[in-house]
């Protein structure tokens, strides 16, 4: 028994994995690190637990609340994910190789985006081993219809295009078989690109859809070009906006954490600078959409603009999704002063996915909120912990797998470079 | 999502929609099927690659 | 312009004629197997296919005028309408053009607007519980099932055979009582006649005892409802909204139709007043 326990180190050294030309610390610490996932994910599971078993009468979501917290973190993280297609798209199709740094990140930040919303989404409905009618029953009509369809095909586009990394690791990439799939999968990854180039921009479009052609929720509602095309850019654009900065944002807290160097500030600028120069041209097309919104759809539906407004939900958080966290950021990512700094970047790119995250809860909980008829009385929604424990999963598995992928696959191609002692 | 289904119109909403839905899961599906193929041609004629190299 | 195998059924509910007593949700609940649940003070998120809202004048006694609005599903078409009091209940000729709120957001086709009928299904068993359809409502007349039914012992035989009960998860609403139809249907094919008006109602019109609530053929000039939705004083909810609903309400006061949607000069006026009066 001693001698096993003397030669546990021995058994524990798992560095023949780890990426070449990388270290990485010690398995213990790395055991006490995955405390955390694991926390969140038991969290999770005991939430997860009580929702399939009870029934969604163990959310605050009512009648008048049909969307909560989920639906809004769903949306959230899709947006934010949105990275991994647009920097797959620029960095394969574009031919902007600068950006192969940190495509591998980007790609695996969608994946666990896309996998985290598509549980929650399993237990958000009602009827959860029901969830299939939505594919074989489809109403093509409704824009529902059409994001579940391009979540989950896009979904498996990510496990492809995820595959080479995982088969690029020190030991898996030595078996002949693995080595050289992968190299294959790289060298026609082009399609793979393209395939969820086309998917990502139709659900990001028809995310956006589905709130515009709520016509009956005068809050959401857009007419005619305000529908097609004009929702459906806001949300692509967004979230292409968001989602550079997003990966970025994850990448420069992996190195604050590691204390490593994982990509050139170089790469982080220029993802910096196409986020700035996206999030700009959102901002002038989401300022024309709100004003024509207040100054045209509104009257039509006999609401004034000041009474889509109520606390909580008050115009503040208007300002602040447009203001502080949209032309704000805008301009400091298009300022090559702040994109030099490290800490300033930070700060911009934050703000941008606040924004994002924002814009995303304002048209879910604020459409719902507010009362079309005149009589109606006026709610509010606070999520229940189970809630959070179901909203905390993208966290908690977002984490273990970014740690682990961290810990053994290549995700960082400069890092071996950028570290040399 | 098949002719089968009885919701299922031959109009063009049903084309459209399900013409793109099918195309796409074509080509990712090909495009996977290919590669496996191509990389059981490579291990045959003796071409082997690892990430190292 | 309207083909003979096409009708549109409809309602007209007279506020000023309704007391409130809340008959119509009793039996409404009763006919369509509607159950109770442990706890029926939490009204949003328990189920009323049919609610009966009171609403006021605002004003302080002793002008305070009180009435109710009867909420059924207003079995809406959208695209352009004829406007009430112009003639019949019309709806947009190109079928393509309009859409009911819930029907086309619904991923699993579980609701559908019934093209012989004019009546909104909707399929619980082919629900899955997304609750899109309940955030397209603008009535609130759509229901999900938060908790499943404790039906007390016993209580099961007592149900309607011809409805069945819902499970948890899935939403649920008004159907105009679609099983009566289907039972006059079955009636007039085996004598051979026509569904007439009275073969057809549903279970709020004939319990609603001050005969507030009338039934019909919106377009078949031999129906009540026909001559009714003409009236000078019948108006629908949230007409501005375009949802182009089946469901007439008639009212003389004229505060009660001002409610009953939207105006610009109204929210001017709360405005006002909330600003000091300005």
């Amino acid at each position: 028994m001693r001698r096993w326990l003397d030669d546990l180190p021995k058994y524990a050294d798992d560095s023949s994995w780890w990426p070449t030309g990388t270290t990485r610390c010690r398995p213990e610490v790395f055991l006490l690190w995955l405390g955390l996932p694991l926390t969140i994910m038991a969290y999770f599971t005991v939430s997860a637990l009580l929702v399939l078993v009870l029934g969604l009468n163990q959310t605050n979501m009512n009648d008048y609340f049909a969307f909560g917290v989920w639906i809004v973190v769903d949306l959230a993280v899709i947006a934010l994910g949105a990275g991994a297609f647009f920097t797959s798209f620029l960095n394969y199709i574009v031919g902007k190789t600068e950006l192969k740094p940190i495509v591998n990140a980007a790609v695996l930040i969608g994946f666990i985006c896309y996998t985290g919303a598509i549980l929650m989404l399993g237990i958000d409905i009602g009827q959860p081993l029901r969830g299939w009618f939505g594919f074989w029953h489809a109403n093509v009509h409704s824009m529902l219809t059409e994001v579940m369809f391009c979540i989950t095909t896009y979904a498996i586009v990510l496990c492809i295009e995820i595959l080479p990394t995982v088969l690029d690791n020190r030991r898996i990439g030595k078996v002949p078989e693995f080595g050289t799939f992968s190299h294959n999968l790289h060298t026609i990854m082009i399609v793979f690109a393209a395939a969820g180039t086309f998917l990502s921009f139709f659900h990001q479009g028809s995310l956006g859809g589905m709130f515009g052609v709520l016509y009956a929720r005068p809050f959401a509602f857009r007419g005619h070009l305000g529908i097609w095309p004009m929702t459906f850019f806001l949300f692509i654009m967004s979230a292409i906006a968001a989602g550079p900065s997003f990966t970025t944002m994850c990448v420069m807290i992996t190195e604050k954490i590691t204390g490593k160097r994982l990509t050139t500030h170089k790469v982080k600028m220029l993802m910096g600078k196409i986020s700035g120069w996206l999030l700009l041209v959102y901002m002038v097309a989401k300022s024309a959409d709100t004003l024509y919104w207040a100054h045209f759809n509104l009257p039509a539906a006999g609401v004034t603009f000041d009474s889509m407004f109520h606390q909580p939900y008050g115009i503040w958080l208007m300002w602040l999704e447009l203001g502080v966290c949209g032309w704000l950021p805008a301009l400091m990512l298009l300022t090559p002063r702040v994109r030099e700094s490290y800490g300033l970047m930070f700060v911009a790119m934050l703000l941008t996915c606040i924004g994002v995250t924002l814009n995303r809860f304002i048209f879910t909980i604020q459409t719902l909120a507010l009362p079309v008829l005149p009589f109606e009385k006026f709610y509010a929604y606070l999520p229940t912990w189970q809630e959070w424990g179901i909203a905390s999963l993208v966290l908690g598995h977002g984490l273990l797998i970014f740690m682990l992928a961290y810990r053994y696959l290549p995700l960082f191609p400069q890092e071996p470079e950028l570290n040399q002692q | 999502m098949l002719p089968f289904a009885f919701e299922w119109h031959w109009d063009i909403g049903h084309i459209i929609f399900f013409g793109l839905f099918y195309g796409v899961i074509s080509v990712v599906f090909g495009t996977l099927t290919l590669t496996i193929l191509k990389t059981i041609l490579d291990l045959w004629d003796g071409v082997i690659h690892s990430p190292d190299h | 312009m309207w083909r003979k195998d096409q009708v549109r059924y409809g309602m007209v509910i007279d506020v000023d004629k309704c007391t409130g007593c809340g008959a119509c949700s009793v039996a409404c609940m009763s006919e369509n197997n509607v159950g109770v649940l442990h706890d029926e003070t939490d009204k949003i998120k328990s189920i009323t296919w049919l609610r009966v809202y009171q609403i006021d004048n605002g004003k302080p006694f002793p002008d305070t005028e009180v009435a109710f609005f009867p909420r059924p599903c207003m079995h809406c078409q959208g695209g352009e309408s004829g406007t009430p009091g112009q003639g019949f209940f019309q709806e947009d000729t190109d079928p393509d053009a309009a859409h009911t709120p819930c029907v086309s957001v619904c991923p699993a086709t579980a609701t559908d607007y019934d093209d012989a009928t004019g009546i909104v299904s909707q399929i619980p068993t082919r629900c899955i519980g997304c609750r899109y359809c309940v955030a397209a409502c603008p009535y609130h007349a759509r229901y999900f099932n938060w908790y499943d039914v404790p039906w007390p012992k016993g209580t099961p035989r007592a149900l309607s055979p011809f409805v069945s009960p819902r499970m948890r998860g899935v939403v649920e609403k008004c159907t105009f009582c679609y099983p009566r139809l289907q039972q006059a249907k079955n009636k007039t094919f085996l004598d051979g006649s026509e569904v007439g008006e009275m073969d057809y109602q549903t279970a709020c019109t004939e319990a609603c005892p001050s005969g507030a609530i009338t039934f019909g053929q919106l377009q078949d000039p031999g129906h009540k409802v026909h001559k009714l939705i003409k009236t000078d004083h019948a108006f629908r909810m949230l007409e501005k909204l375009g949802t182009n609903p089946k469901v007439y309400y008639t009212s003389k006061r004229k505060w009660v139709r001002m409610l009953a949607d939207n105006h610009l000069s109204q929210a001017k006026a709360a405005k006002a007043a909330a600003s000091g009066g300005h």
